[in-house]
């Protein structure tokens, strides 16, 4: 029998108390190894650049790097960022980044939360080797109307939400007001291109009855550059995602529910540059159309029995002329269907296993991977917990990216000419509790890497093959392993984490290196992560300091000259020849970042003013080494990343 | 009560731990430690054969130290023994001009022209003992059918240029041809020929009046950039899957006679120019992190670097003339 019964709100004073945060899924933390849930709030509270970022913010935890000061990718435990799966209410973004990678396309007034399995994620999820971020969009307020917005240097953003008849909505949209100030700068002596990005989100929830609720999600932004140089030379790029999710959840009965979701995700990005009158365009296109069935059953005794269906339908364009000729293309359709099911088992008071198995079909030729997945938990005493987990993953999907210009990232599928990349992962930690506000944990991780794909970045522009042989070196291998400590001060006044990462990724491709292994640009030994963050009566205090093994780069081990063969000139005088690839690091990269907050109001309106400082001591990081041969004079340049960046803005609420 | 002091003290800790760790660190470093001069003294070996030509010199150098400007004199090699054998008897032998470039001067059972669809293979014991080695198999001979101004954007013939064909005693006289004076951007050149079995296609582009002034209307760019265009260039190596290539305007830079060649190349010339960016190699950073461009080139040299290469070659020459 169920019962629904509403309750009345009324007003009673309490001295202060200290309420500990809870997880909402307590299960997924008690279970799982690498699992972080974080509230969007707590992550927008972090110190940012220009603009609050929840990915940026994601990079301040041990065992997840940044590529760079300017770059949102992921990099999670030795992994590249193709290797993370990021889903937006359960739908795929294939390029989650605004501002060429410098933001991500996450509003943080329009995300409820964030899951993040940096390693052995379970079965409900695939298509990845590495790790999986889960981000919710917020539900909507189902009892009053409420807004809240933001202005920050270079954006505003505005969220409002309210309830309809059993439900709610919310809608939020960002753009940023670059546009006039670009225009301003403009003159006939520089060349400043104009630019803005723009996102919505939106988000309706309703139930039908006491047994049926549906979900319809929405997602839409754009990136827009344009650039004049001359009569006959211009440079136009836009890119952008869109994705929709309809969700029905059914109450089966007691202990048997189910989430049925149909939903579509596109990104696509065209260029067109026109140099002395020589035209260049490039037009890319991915649309991911995908149907999923979950049932989740609680039978008893300990047993919850997850299980489900996927099936995804993309749409691959891949479409380029140059100088009035079309160059080679990609148009594929491949198709993939998955199927999973699990059992998260509580065996006694002190142990629970989680157990699952997903089989993937992919593509023509109906490849199969089975990638079974086992995560354990036992209970030591009241404040220690023991944890193992690992399991196997299969990546059909690959990304064509490059760091310094995400707007022209395309993923390709890999078809019949390689095998799918594959992972192995195995992960095992203690954690400790000392007290209901303190949490430590110590990770173990080791991931085995086989038919990695990277990109040739040798082949003629005018190449006709597209299958993933001519565009991939194929069947490299790799393996990451690694150490995290994390410990974790959750509630109080002062909160905040120190987390240590130690870990090592390596990679081989016989085209590269001579056949040799090498680490990875991103193979971080030493990864500290502090952050803090104090609450003073009317001020929030906030700091982050990071501190990395510098990256690695190809060292010139020598130089020599040649003569081009084609003309019979001399090229530059004394080209550089690389040594052994990623043999020598960039310096330590470190930065402090702090922020402080004044809550006051503004018109009425609950409002937070902050203050915001990147890299406060404006250390000149490292960013790559740039070796101009045109000079023979000329020494190695470092690139430097970003110095010292204040950013200041409001946070409101109505 | 102490739990606040506690906080606070922590707080104070983490703020003076992050202030004194990167004061021990500096941002100064040495430009040498950019470097790792573990390749010093390496053989450079440069020869490239073109069908139906003679056979041509053979440069030997050294590679120097990575922190030092080149010195092209300091780093030749004379005194070494150079050969190129071809077939079971084939054998040419090399004058050594002591300033580290070598002259064929005795061919032993082996035409003097380099001919098609042949394997060469060089052999060179420089003076300290060492050897370097490498093959090339010559691709088929080729020449482009038709040269081609087409209309822009139908693409229709306008017309087709004159060749050197046309003026077998007096090959300038190609530049003056009335058929051969291209106004800048005014049409498509382009050029049509049947592939041959070859790695890839490059094409050298010259500018053969120094000095004659720049074609292009580019206000966005400095006077610096502009002291960068150069009147040799090359495209990066092309597969022509369509048998044919067109001339982008954005590679013609200057007023007056230009050279046109077209390559055909063996599978060594092909992993040069794709693998050295200054040989418009495609090796530029598209795909992947910033700064992991910097890829050793695919050299085929054993014992050393460079490149031991060969192609057949189709060429043409035309006037540009500026824009109305």
């Amino acid at each position: 029998m169920r019962r629904d019964v509403a309750l009345e709100p009324a007003p009673f004073s309490v001295p202060t108390v200290d309420v500990p945060g809870t997880r909402t899924r307590p299960r997924e933390g008690q279970t799982l190894t690498g699992y972080v849930e974080l509230p969007a709030k707590q992550l927008a509270r972090l110190p940012a650049v220009g603009e609050q970022d929840i990915i940026r913010s994601l990079q301040l935890l041990p065992g997840i790097q940044s590529a760079s000061d300017v770059s949102t990718g992921l990099y999670i435990r030795g992994g590249g960022p193709d290797q993370t799966l990021i889903l937006l209410d359960q739908i795929p973004l294939y390029n989650p980044t605004h501002a060429f990678g410098f933001f991500s396309t996450f509003n943080p007034g329009a995300i409820k939360d964030m899951l993040l399995y940096k390693g052995a994620y379970p079965a409900p999820y695939g298509g990845r080797l590495g790790a999986v971020l889960d981000v919710s969009n917020r539900d909507g307020n189902r009892n009053q109307f409420h807004g809240q917005g933001g202005v920050s240097v270079i954006a505003g953003r505005l969220t409002v939400e309210g309830p309809i008849r059993n439900g709610s909505w919310v809608f939020s949209a960002r753009r940023t007001y670059l546009d006039p100030i670009l225009n301003a700068v403009r003159s006939d002596s520089n060349e400043i291109p104009s630019y803005y990005f723009y996102d919505v989100n939106g988000r309706l929830n309703r139930s039908l009855s006491e047994r049926d609720n549906v979900m319809i999600s929405g997602y839409g932004g754009k990136d827009d550059v344009h650039l004049d140089l001359d009569v006959g030379s211009y440079v136009d790029i836009r890119w952008g995602n869109s994705a929709g999710t309809a969700k029905w959840t059914h109450l089966f009965g007691p202990g048997l529910f189910g989430n049925f979701l149909v939903a579509a995700s596109e990104y696509r990005s065209d260029t067109e540059v026109r140099i002395f009158d020589t035209p260049y365009r490039v037009s890319n296109r991915l649309l991911d159309v995908s149907a999923k069935g979950d049932l989740n059953w609680r039978p008893g005794r300990g047993h919850e029995v997850n299980a489900g269906l996927l099936a995804s339908r993309y749409h691959f364009a891949y479409d380029q002329e140059f100088n009035g000729v079309p160059q080679p293309g990609l148009d594929q359709t491949p198709a993939a269907v998955a199927v999973y099911a699990e059992d998260d088992w509580e065996l006694s008071s002190l142990t629970a296993v989680r157990a699952g198995l997903r089989l993937e079909r992919f593509g023509k030729g109906g490849r199969f991977g089975l990638e079974p997945r086992l995560s354990v938990s036992r209970v030591l005493s009241d404040r220690f917990r023991l944890k193992a987990g690992g399991g196997g993953y299969t990546q059909h999907l690959q990304l064509v990216s490059t760091e310094a210009f995400s707007g022209a990232d395309f993923w390709v599928p890999t078809d019949v000419t390689a095998k799918a990349g594959r992972s192995w992962q195995a992960v095992c930690g203690v954690e400790w509790e000392p007290s209901s506000r303190h949490s430590v944990s110590l990770e173990g991780y080791a991931t085995s890497l086989r038919n990695l794909v990277q990109l040739d970045n040798l082949r003629s522009p005018d190449a006709s093959g597209t299958s993933t042989e001519d565009i991939f070196f194929t069947g490299g291998h790799g393996w990451a392993a690694g150490v995290e400590l994390f410990a974790q001060r959750k509630t109080g006044p002062l909160t905040g984490w120190i987390g240590y990462g130690l870990g090592w990724s390596r990679r081989r491709f016989d085209e590269v290196n001579q056949g040799q292994t090498y680490p990875p640009k991103y193979d971080r030994r030493h990864d500290l992560k502090l952050v803090a963050d104090w609450k003073r009566r009317m001020w929030s205090y906030g700091a982050a300091f990071l501190y990395g093994t510098g990256q690695a780069f190809t060292p010139a081990a020598a130089r020599y000259t040649l003569v081009n063969p084609a003309n019979g000139g001399q090229l530059d005088d004394g080209l550089l020849l690389p040594g052994a690839k990623n043999s020598a690091r960039l310096l330590p990269y470190h930065r402090l970042d702090v922020s402080v907050t004044r809550h006051g109001s503004l018109f009425g309106m609950k409002a937070d003013y902050f203050l915001q400082v990147f890299n406060l001591y404006s250390r000149k990081n490292e960013w790559f080494i740039q070796y101009d041969t045109d000079d023979p004079e000329t020494v190695p340049k470092v690139v430097h990343q970003l110095p010292i960046v204040p950013t200041i803005g409001v946070n409101f609420e109505f | 009560m102490m739990r606040a002091n506690s906080s606070r003290r922590i707080f104070f800790l983490l703020c003076c731990l992050v202030f004194v760790l990167p004061s021990g660190c500096s941002t100064k470093r040495d430009p040498s430690d950019l470097l790792a001069p573990s390749e010093v003294g390496t053989i450079v070996v440069q020869a490239t054969l073109i069908v139906g030509q003679n056979f041509p010199k053979v440069t030997l150098a050294r590679t120097g130290s990575p922190d030092q400007p080149y010195d092209e004199d300091a780093a030749a090699l004379p005194g070494a023994d150079v050969r190129i054998f071809t077939g079971s008897n084939g054998e040419i032998t090399y004058f050594d001009n002591d300033d580290g470039t070598y002259v064929a001067f005795d061919h032993v059972n082996v035409p003097s022209q380099v001919q098609p669809h042949t394997e060469y293979r060089l052999v060179v014991r420089a003076a300290d003992g060492r050897t370097v080695t490498a093959s090339t198999t010559t691709p088929d001979s080729f020449s482009v059918r038709d040269w081609l101004l087409l209309e822009d954007p139908s693409l229709e013939v306008r017309r087709p240029l004159a060749t050197f064909a046309d003026y077998p005693a007096h090959p300038e006289s190609l530049y003056f041809d009335p058929a051969n004076q291209l106004i800048y951007q005014d049409g498509l050149l382009e050029a049509r020929f049947d592939r041959v079995d070859a790695a890839a296609y490059v094409v050298g582009i010259e500018s053969l009046d120094n000095g004659s002034p720049f074609v292009i209307d580019a206000d966005f760019l400095s006077e610096e950039d502009l002291a960068q265009f150069q009147r040799l260039t090359s495209s990066p190596p092309l597969a022509a899957d369509l048998s044919f290539l067109r001339l982008p305007w954005f590679a013609i830079f200057f007023e007056g006679r230009y050279r046109i060649r077209i390559y055909a190349v063996d599978r060594n010339w092909y992993d040069l120019a794709r693998s050295v960016p200054s040989l418009g190699g495609t090796n530029v950073g598209f795909g992947g992190n910033v700064g992991d461009a910097f890829e050793r080139p695919i050299f085929h040299v054993e014992g050393g670097i460079g490149v031991f290469g060969s192609g057949s070659m189709s060429e043409i020459g035309f006037m540009i003339h500026p824009k109305p």
